[in-house]
């Protein structure tokens, strides 16, 4: 699929703005377990950076639409809808970070707070499940249609949103007990994303594909080539659905990525977990963010180009990466069977 | 014990369903079909389907319906078929309920899956649901568009009733398109699925498409051999009796006797 940089910017941006929400909620939780509440500015701080997040995620979102004055409709249909949820649940996520701030700011009672910020966690939750399932139910793009993209999507967020909080707290000088409670929740975070990550990647090599040239023609024949398009220019059918640049590279894109976004943070916060037990300086947390951003752009690019549409299939534009048999392939898990199998 | 709730039973008479049904055995691949449904969609009720640099070098723009040309098989085992694809109106569209806005609906008279105009955003999500690729986005206006099955023909109480059908069916020089309700069992389209094996492209998706296509036929005969060659005897022999002058028939026909 062609890449929608619009896109792109809002699931990477606003899913850091959620992880650092959630960054910030356990982080203050720990501290009120352990009794050393972290300051209610830097925590206020924190929700601004992930308000410029999301905002920015947001904004860039309006690109995506011709008819901007017209998002507003785009709740219609959030019974049906992961886009309509998403929209839906934008606005709930943004009203309920202005709610917590404002709570650290007017000093309310703790337990408020924290009953507050545990309900933000689930409002991020079904946010980043909602943004993921847009692209996870369209299971004809074989790519994109499985349970690890909303599970991906939603610890890509976490992991780029937690090198953010940790940098605010480092500047902030957050309490030593919060801090450390939330690195190593990044340690179980970014372990687990990165094999998710690769189990990913292992799953879409050679991924089997029910739809053939064959039954999308209806011709029951092996040898079948496309002859014309019909057209003697590019066509939507033929742009938006197939994108060949850096094809050759792409391999390679998702090796920096892994080392970006898990490798480089994961480095950086033992360098800064070590500091802080030692005494040292724990400074490398905004190289981290950077890195996990970099990484997060590279990686959400990767996911939108490597979708095949079913309809590349009327164009010639479908990768030949076939599996032979589906029934040789009923052992496996992520290969449905055809219908009456 | 899980079913709690009865699924919902299915009325005898099911609610209409206007398709379009397309035989690849007589489709010539004239692109007529692609040409009129421009023309006619270009200047009909819906406004525009923009071209993009229509005399420039790299011309683009909005068509509902494209026909492409595939080689089936190995010289000289081959054919060539021409296959023209528009919405297919499917009955559980894909599009529909992944519209955000609620632009992409589905007529519950008759079928038609259509786009309001005035509420699309142009977030494109449809044509990603869509998996044969005949959405097509109008960069001009901002919105998706489709096929519309000539849904401001085939109602047009003042065209004469023969030409109350989309404009692709009335310019198929081949008469390769038929149009109808497919839920009707006494329709012609109905008909031409059920005698001539009407399919469904590609049924794994489960977006049961209403458009049906009529495969390539051959006329082949079936004959036993050893059949062939007795019944070629008795029929020689018989006409020994009634002719008389068996030796000049049996050359003939070319068998020794």
């Amino acid at each position: 699929m062609r890449p929608e940089y619009s896109l792109i910017l809002l699931t990477v941006l606003a899913g850091a703005g959620q992880g650092v929400f959630v960054f910030l909620a356990t982080g203050d939780m720990s501290g009120f377990s352990k009794g050393s509440r972290v300051p209610p500015m830097t925590t206020i701080t924190g929700l601004g950076v992930a308000l410029a997040l999301t905002l920015a995620g947001m904004a860039a979102s309006f690109f995506h639409l011709t008819h901007k004055a017209r998002g507003i409709k785009a709740i219609n249909k959030w019974r049906f809808s992961w886009l309509s949820r998403e929209v839906v649940l934008l606005p709930i996520f943004v009203g309920g970070m202005v709610v917590y701030g404002l709570l650290y700011f007017i000093g309310a009672h703790p337990v408020i707070i924290q009953a507050t910020g545990l309900a933000g966690i689930v409002v991020v939750l079904a946010l980043f499940i909602s943004t993921a399932m847009i692209y996870g139910h369209l299971s004809f793009i074989r790519e994109w249609g499985t349970a690890y993209t909303p599970v991906n999507f939603t610890l890509t967020g976490l992991i780029s949103g937690w090198v953010f909080g940790a940098a605010v707290y480092q500047m902030a000088l957050a309490p030593v007990g919060a801090t450390l409670f939330n690195l190593r929740l990044f340690f179980v975070l970014a372990i687990v994303g990165l094999v998710v990550k690769l189990l990913y990647y292992r799953r879409n090599c050679g991924l089997y594909s029910p739809t053939t040239i064959q039954t999308a023609l209806g011709i029951n024949h092996p040898k079948i080539r496309l002859m014309e398009t019909g057209s003697a220019y590019p066509t939507y059918n033929t742009e938006e659905y197939h994108y060949t640049a850096l094809k050759e590279k792409r391999g390679i894109l998702k090796g920096v990525s892994i080392i970006a976004l898990y490798l480089v943070p994961m480095a950086a916060m033992a360098w800064d977990y070590m500091a802080i037990l030692s005494g040292g300086l724990a400074i490398l947390a905004p190289v981290a963010a950077i890195s996990a951003m970099a990484g997060a752009f590279v990686e959400r690019w990767v996911f939108f180009v490597e979708g095949n549409h079913a309809q590349n299939h009327y164009y010639g534009n479908f990768p030949a990466k076939i599996r032979p048999n589906p029934i040789l392939q009923s052992g496996k898990k992520d290969a449905p069977l055809p219908p009456g199998v | 014990m899980f079913c709690a709730i009865p699924p919902p039973e299915r009325s005898e008479a099911m609610t209409k369903q206007l398709a379009l049904v397309i035989d690849l055995n007589t489709c010539v691949g004239c692109h007529a079909c692609g040409a009129i449904c421009k023309s006619w969609n270009t200047s009909g009720q819906f406004g525009p389907l923009t071209d993009h640099n229509p005399y420039g070098k790299d011309v683009t723009g909005v068509w509902f319906n494209r026909i492409q040309t595939y080689e089936v098989g190995e010289y000289p085992d081959v054919e060539v078929v021409h296959f023209p694809k528009s919405c297919m109106h499917c009955v559980d569209a894909p599009c529909v309920p992944v519209c955000p806005t609620n632009a992409t609906y589905k007529r519950e008279e008759d079928g038609i899956v259509l786009v309001n105009y005035n509420d699309c955003i142009g977030c494109k999500y449809c044509s990603w649901a869509c998996p044969y690729g005949c959405r097509e986005f109008d960069h001009h206006d901002g919105v998706m568009k489709k096929c519309t099955l000539c849904v401001d023909r085939i109602y047009d109480q003042t065209l004469p009733e023969d030409e109350r059908v989309p404009a692709c069916v009335l310019a198929c020089p081949a008469r390769a398109r038929s149009f109808g309700d497919i839920n009707d069992p006494e329709s012609e389209v109905s008909r031409a699925i059920r005698d001539k094996m009407g399919y469904k492209l590609m049924p794994e998706t489960g977006a049961n498409p209403a458009n049906h296509y009529l495969p390539r036929r051959k006329t082949h005969v079936a004959l036993d051999l050893d059949q062939v060659t007795v019944k070629k005897q008795k029929a020689i022999i018989v006409t020994r009796k009634s002719a008389q002058e068996g030796e000049t028939l049996i050359e003939d026909f070319g068998i020794g006797g």
